[in-house]
């Protein structure tokens, strides 16, 4: 959802900005022809684009408007609908984006902080040493703010139970998570093909 | 000295701040546990040493005198706590500093895993 508005405002941005280089150009090009006479000046431009009957055209509009009435209403309903893409647009643009590198920790002598790729090797590494673990598959999530949280998939032997291999899983990544306090899920799932030696 | 001779030399000249950069890429990239320094994207990760890229730091001036350094390396996997890899470093850079009569001006070192790079069997085992 934010990736498609910070694309939706983006493109506008840009949109906007042709708009307004071409409006400056014709004005430019308009102003610098200066003769009182003809059609090459301001006058002349606004005779071009029809100002004359858009402001007939707004005038009657803007009648309406001022009365009581069904076009009164829609205008309301118009308006509240451009504040709230105008808001929607605004949230596109000055939402965080999604940090990809992790800060781990931040102290007086540095930062300590990793990409997502090293911090699931690490995880990895470590679930795996957990008794029962056959295999398993890290995801990292960077926060929007700070920390991350890893999303382990941990695939075991048959015999072994569920909720043993989570807290054993979670044991194992202790040294990880808490360090550096990271949100942890564990997913332990049966083994298909049992692979590793234990 | 001609205008030219000047010029090169002004580029090529070194600065507490680039010596401190050299020697603390140079002191990382020295570990066995760390690979190389990362350029990063668009070079944002470059500092300038007497004429030489120096890629994967970057120092920045803060109002004490001193100097903060970011380290963005790619580690040897396997490598162990990342905390304790990441101390190993900012301790290597330190000692290096100190040899090079830095010590004095250095601030603090952040230390940013950007990619992991398979040991070699060779590796592993020696």
């Amino acid at each position: 959802m934010i990736l498609l508005l910070r694309a939706v405002a983006r493109l506008l941005t840009i949109t906007l900005f042709v708009v307004l280089a071409v409006c400056g150009l014709a004005i430019a090009i308009f102003s610098i022809g200066g003769s009182r006479t003809g059609d090459f000046n301001l006058s002349g431009l606004a005779r071009l684009v029809g100002l004359g009957e858009l402001r007939s055209q707004v005038g009657g509009l803007l009648a309406d408007l001022a009365r009581p009435g069904p076009v009164a209403g829609i205008a309301v309903l118009c308006g509240l609908a451009a504040i709230a893409v105008g808001v929607l647009l605004l949230v596109g643009m000055l939402w965080p984006r999604r940090e990809r590198l992790v800060v781990l920790e931040r102290t007086a002598e540095g930062t300590l902080a990793a990409r997502r790729r090293v911090l699931g090797r690490a995880a990895g590494a470590l679930a795996e040493q957990a008794r029962g673990i056959t295999a398993t598959k890290v995801k990292v999530k960077p926060g929007r703010w700070r920390g991350a949280r890893l999303s382990v998939r941990a695939s075991y032997s048959p015999a072994q139970e569920s909720q043993d291999v989570r807290q054993r899983t979670l044991r194992a990544l202790a040294p990880l998570t808490e360090a550096f306090g990271l949100r942890t899920r564990v997913r332990p799932r049966p083994a298909r093909h049992t692979r590793k030696v234990q | 000295m001609s205008a030219a001779e000047h010029s090169t030399s002004a580029r090529l000249s070194s600065s507490p701040r680039s010596r401190l950069a050299r020697v603390a890429l140079q002191a990382a990239t020295a570990m066995p546990q760390v690979v190389v320094g990362v350029r990063g994207p668009r070079g944002a990760w470059v500092s300038v040493d007497a004429g030489e890229i120096l890629e994967g730091v970057v120092v920045t001036a803060r109002r004490d005198g001193r100097f903060d350094i970011e380290l963005h390396v790619v580690v040897r996997w396997p490598s162990g706590s990342l905390l304790t890899l990441a101390d190993q470093v900012r301790a290597t850079v330190k000692r290096a500093a100190g040899r090079a009569q830095l010590d004095g001006v250095l601030g603090q070192v952040t230390v940013a895993f950007e990619d992991v790079r398979e040991a070699s069997s060779e590796e592993v085992a020696g």
